[in-house]
């Protein structure tokens, strides 16, 4: 739905991507603010978007017909070939620097679109930075970009957005406070309720208690990845004394932590874990890894500073190997089995430089997540002697960077919305959170706002006032004769993706078997079987 | 050889692996900005070209797509990394 002139004044939110049908790709929302002057009655309209994801697996969207899939922002941003906008975004804010929360910039400024000032986190803007400069995106076309800090408050026209620390996998995530002269709404971003990280200071419960006291959060959209599990998402404390107890009763064998590549908290946890067990530290986890490991110093988070009693050293240089690595603690990736892992290629019998003794103790946090591969891998008889320990066993080494039940219910009595809205899940997800909210006392929305469907944010009530079908651009990227990067990009009909084109797309199916039937009593002709199409364009 | 149609600074790749045929066996990502600026700097063509990026953000993407020469492979697209 567009917001226009014509709108009733108040806060209005409309998530454009992360409330799909089936999964939680392309996070992103705008948030608008239409008040009118009390003077000249002359409406203002102010809007901001929170997060710029793109689809991370594009090829599942709309045939695979297109390299990348963002949401359509054309209703709030200049895009080349569309109708110009009647009011432009003013503002991007950034909860963190995850790929599905701010790729969709890179395709934005690739298809010619100038975007507002963009403000997030040193981190965030580090890594948003780094990779225009490796997409070669000439910076004459990069936004403005203003670095937050947690607490910081930002005023956009009538919009005022306070940025609070939120926990999750990675530093510098914010949940934001989006508020106009009419209501508030707290937006979670990714974030579970941990107060531990061993580089940030997880989420600030004092601030969620000022919100409380101070003022009232109408709305409270929040993080459901995995709200429908129960417990809480482990805390990066619990998961330092898990690592710690491991090295400390392993103390005479070499041992191999696998971890997600991008998961830096857990890098942090199993970094200062192996101090505390007197053990040094070999990084050989790939590009991947060593990647965001710079990131983080760039930030300022320093591991080695943080532990300076070990030493923390790059697998494959003269200082990695003058350590012993029966006494080290050896970081790598290869969870989901990626071939490129120096691990998994050292297992699959592939030339990476890898040293791992015959009883080395292997601890992999797997979750009996499908996509985790490396307890398959190990699963062989040439490992015979190694010790294999997993999230099944211990399950006190995994916890998600997202909010489980307990979370959700902490954070939610801190704040005390007086409603809550799933993000950044499925329909089935969204379903769960609402029935967990209810069950602890606070007010949900009629249905699941999906993509495209717009809320209207008041003191008294909070409803969804539209649930428009959204649309998508789809984006091909290819090099001309002069070997140059061009990028062409349509509108793609939402083709199912999202709750309610599924449901129309049914309904148009239905319709399109009656008339075919129809069709063919008229006609007398003899019912031959056809198949109707059943992937709704996924 | 440095090839002077591929010299500006935003080829990274480029630079990537120009640094490590002239360097071998220097671990890059332990170096400073200040010590990659003046390793770049001593190509010749550099005094063609613009001057070199300052931003942190810079050396970051270099040392990057270094340790993807370095490691032969680049496994950064590998893993959505949504649900961790």
């Amino acid at each position: 739905m567009s917001l226009t002139n014509d709108s009733k004044t108040g806060l209005f939110w409309t998530p454009r991507g992360g409330n799909n049908a089936h999964d939680i790709w392309a996070s992103c929302h705008t948030f608008t603010s239409i008040s009118e002057d009390e003077k000249t009655k002359e409406k203002q309209t102010t809007t901001i978007i929170v997060d710029m994801g793109q689809h991370e697996v594009p090829k599942s969207f709309s045939t695979g017909r297109y390299d990348k899939v963002v949401p359509a922002l054309d209703d709030c941003l200049n895009v080349p070939g569309e109708k110009t906008p009647e009011h432009e975004a003013q503002a991007i804010f950034l909860t963190h620097c995850h790929s599905d929360h701010i790729a969709g910039i890179y395709e934005y400024l690739q298809m010619g679109v100038r975007l507002p000032d963009i403000y997030a986190s040193q981190y965030t803007l580090n890594a948003l930075k780094k990779d225009l400069i490796e997409k070669n995106i000439d910076k004459k076309l990069w936004p403005n970009m203003v670095t937050l800090e947690a607490g910081s408050v930002v005023k956009i026209g009538d919009i005022t957005v306070q940025a609070y620390p939120a926990s999750h996998s990675i530093p510098g995530c914010f949940s934001f406070k989006i508020s106009n002269k009419e209501a508030s709404i707290f937006h979670s971003g990714d974030t579970k309720a941990d107060e531990t990280s061993f580089l940030d200071k997880g989420i600030d419960i004092s601030s969620y208690q000022k919100i409380a006291k101070d003022e009232n959060i109408d709305l409270m959209t929040f993080d459901a990845t995995a709200t429908h599990l129960k417990g809480h998402a482990l805390y990066e404390s619990e998961i330092f004394d898990a690592y710690k107890k491991l090295f400390t009763e392993n103390q005479d064998r070499q041992i191999i932590a696998v971890l997600p590549a991008a998961h830096m908290e857990r890098l942090a946890s199993v970094v200062c874990a192996a101090q505390a067990s007197g053990k040094n530290v070999i990084i050989n986890g790939g590009t991947s890894m060593e990647s965001n490991i710079l990131a983080l110093q760039l930030s300022g988070y320093d591991l080695q500073k943080k532990c300076p009693d070990i030493k923390i050293v790059s697998a494959n240089t003269d200082e990695a190997d003058k350590l012993d690595p029966e006494k080290c603690i050896t970081i790598t990736t290869g969870l989901y089995g990626e071939p490129a892992s120096p691990f998994v290629n050292h297992l699959t019998g592939g030339n990476s430089k890898f040293t791992m003794t015959d009883d080395a103790v292997i601890i992999a946090p797997t979750s009996n997540d499908n996509n985790e591969k490396i307890h398959l891998l190990l699963n062989d008889e040439r490992f015979s002697k190694l010790k294999v320990v997993t999230g099944k066993e211990n399950p006190n080494i995994y916890g998600s960077g997202h909010a489980q039940a307990d979370d959700f219910i902490k954070i939610a009595n801190y704040i005390r919305p007086k409603t809550i809205a799933p993000i950044h899940c499925s329909s089935e997800k969204a379903d769960q959170l609402n029935e967990l909210a209810g069950k602890n006392g606070f007010k949900t929305l009629d249905s699941y706002p999906h993509n495209g469907s717009t809320v209207q944010i008041n003191k008294d009530r909070c409803h969804i006032i539209s649930k428009a079908s959204p649309h998508w651009f789809g984006i091909n990227h290819y090099l001309d004769n002069n070997n140059t990067m061009k990028t062409v990009f349509s509108k793609v009909e939402d083709g199912g993706y999202s709750t309610q084109g599924i449901s129309l797309l049914k309904k148009r199916q239905e319709e399109a078997v009656k008339k075919i039937l129809n069709y063919r009593s008229k006609k007398n002709a003899s019912p031959a079987p056809f198949t109707l199409r059943r992937d709704y364009g996924r | 050889m440095v090839d002077k149609d591929n010299t500006e600074w935003n080829n990274i790749k480029f630079w990537a692996k120009a640094l490590e045929e002239k360097y071998p066996r220097t671990d890059l990502l332990s170096l400073s900005d200040m010590r990659l600026k003046e390793m770049l700097s001593s190509f010749d063509c550099c005094n063609r070209i613009d001057s070199l990026p300052t931003d942190g953000a810079y050396f970051l993407a270099l040392k990057s797509a270094w340790s993807a020469v370095r490691n032969g492979y680049d496994d950064r697209n590998d893993v959505p990394d949504a649900y961790i």
